[in-house]
């Protein structure tokens, strides 16, 4: 049985090496690697790895906002690698198997590799492992729930916003932009992605790229050809397209 | 004087990178410019005052080792005037200042960053400038975070207050984000001359006329 792995640093040595030391690990191989936070979303969501190699200061996002973006739809086991030793804690707190300090050597690597594969033989033998279902009930879905609060980062601060103080969002490209009262805030996600996650009768989607806040709309106004226009409480107007007029219903309080 | 311990542990752990991989004229490289660092650091701790080529090359030392770690990513520009490589400058005040340029570069971009250093004279001052081309002040596209524009930090303001107990109200510090995107920081001393060195010959140079 070979394990699958993602190797994430924006060092090119540092990510040389992990490889150098997984040549001697032929359970593990190595599908690929990335030198930044975004790339490192893309490509744990597209190879889908049982394993990451995780540097936590990155370029765009860190190692905890890349965790962050991906828990939702994939838990691969997360080896942390890095020079600050203060992330130690809030590693484990997000579920790292293990926390290499830089410099390590061959056995301290080794070690790290050994637990991975202890936890990736549970899991196999016992899909149910305990920790992973209370991670899964905790942030992914199939959760029954809905979002209460949307995680975002502005330079090194994350914090939350209520979904209740949100407007709309609006997709932008690979982005989303969540529009508050006083403020816009970029995140990484698509639409169709956070839209099941959304509670139906707050949120509904009026047009292919956007979602908007039915409790912040002051006013519909019918425009051509069965369109409405959407007036937001604080002014702005956006538009309801024919082909989410289905979703109107929700704006009745009617279950679609 | 302090190095940022995560940047000797980041060069520690590159330099184990480089012995795997047997680049030894590499690695040796490394570890002779990280010694060449800590001895400044060690051994010039009371000197206030060195000639501005002194500081630059502790600073080039720095940025070789920077430049090894992130070889693809981080590139260089000196332009320095050569009326000011003489001139006093206060030792250490350049290292923090291109760390944190090189640090805005490198954190925020995937893409090349960029550390520019001039020095050039204006009138009675050497003006040295430390650019980069950081996110800055700049808007958010879809490649790059929102946030608001970094503040100044503590770094900065620990720089200028040295700069004023140095000299007393005669120099200056000056941030600014431009539109343009990236962050400058300009620093502005008087412009002086190397004390005269112990004059080993007692005839003086014949005046030109």
């Amino acid at each position: 049985m070979s394990y699958r792995a993602l190797v994430i640093d924006d060092e090119r040595i540092s990510r040389r090496i992990i490889h150098t030391f997984l040549r001697e690990e032929p359970a593990i191989e190595v599908v690929g690697e990335a030198a930044n936070g975004t790339e490192a979303v893309l490509q744990i969501l597209q190879l889908r790895p049982d394993l990451v190699f995780l540097d936590v200061q990155m370029p765009e996002l860190d190692g905890f906002e890349v965790l962050h973006e991906i828990w939702p739809y994939h838990q691969p086991f997360v080896v942390f690698t890095t020079a600050f030793d203060q992330y130690a804690l809030r590693a484990f707190e997000v579920s790292a198997t293990d926390y290499l300090l830089k410099p390590f050597d061959r056995l301290r690597f080794q070690q790290a590799v050994e637990r991975v594969k202890q936890h990736l033989a549970a899991r196999s033998s016992a899909e149910s492992s305990l920790t992973l279902q209370a991670l899964l009930t905790e942030v992914g879905p199939p959760t029954p729930t809905f979002l209460q609060r949307i995680l975002l980062k502005v330079q090194r601060r994350l914090f939350f916003v209520k979904t209740a103080d949100i407007l709309y969002f609006e997709a932008d490209r690979n982005y989303i932009s969540v529009h508050t009262a006083t403020k816009n805030h970029l995140i990484y996600q698509s639409l169709t992605q956070l839209e099941p996650q959304l509670a139906p009768l707050d949120f509904t989607r009026i047009n292919r790229s956007c979602i908007v806040g039915l409790n912040h709309i002051a006013e519909l106004e019918t425009y051509f050809n069965g369109e409405y226009l959407v007036k937001m409480n604080n002014g702005e107007t956006l538009k309801w397209t024919r082909n989410y007029r289905d979703n109107l219903a929700s704006f009745h309080g009617l279950p679609r | 004087m302090q190095l940022n311990p995560h940047f000797l542990f980041n060069t520690h752990h590159a330099i184990v990178g480089l012995i795997l991989e047997q680049e030894n004229d590499r690695a040796i490289d490394m570890v002779t410019s990280l010694s060449d660092l800590l001895r400044a650091v060690i051994a010039n701790g009371d000197a206030q005052l060195i000639p501005l080529r002194e500081e630059l090359e502790f600073v080039t030392k720095y940025l070789h080792i920077q430049q090894i770690r992130f070889q693809d990513r981080l590139r260089i520009e000196l332009a320095i005037a050569p009326d000011t490589r003489d001139c006093l400058f206060p030792q250490f005040l350049l290292q923090p200042l291109v760390e944190n340029a090189m640090v805005h570069g490198i954190e925020q971009l995937a893409g090349d960053a960029l550390v520019r250093i001039e020095a050039r004279r204006e009138g009675e001052q050497l003006l040295v400038e430390v650019r980069d081309n950081g996110r800055g002040a700049t808007k958010p596209s879809a490649t790059r975070r929102p946030g608001p524009a970094p503040a100044e930090g503590i770094g900065l303001s620990n720089t200028r207050a040295r700069l004023e107990k140095l000299y007393d109200g005669r120099a200056h510090l000056e941030f600014s984000q431009p539109a343009t995107g990236g962050t400058v920081v300009v620093v502005r001393v008087p412009y002086e001359g190397k004390p005269a060195p112990a004059q080993t010959f007692a005839t003086p140079e014949p005046a030109i006329v």
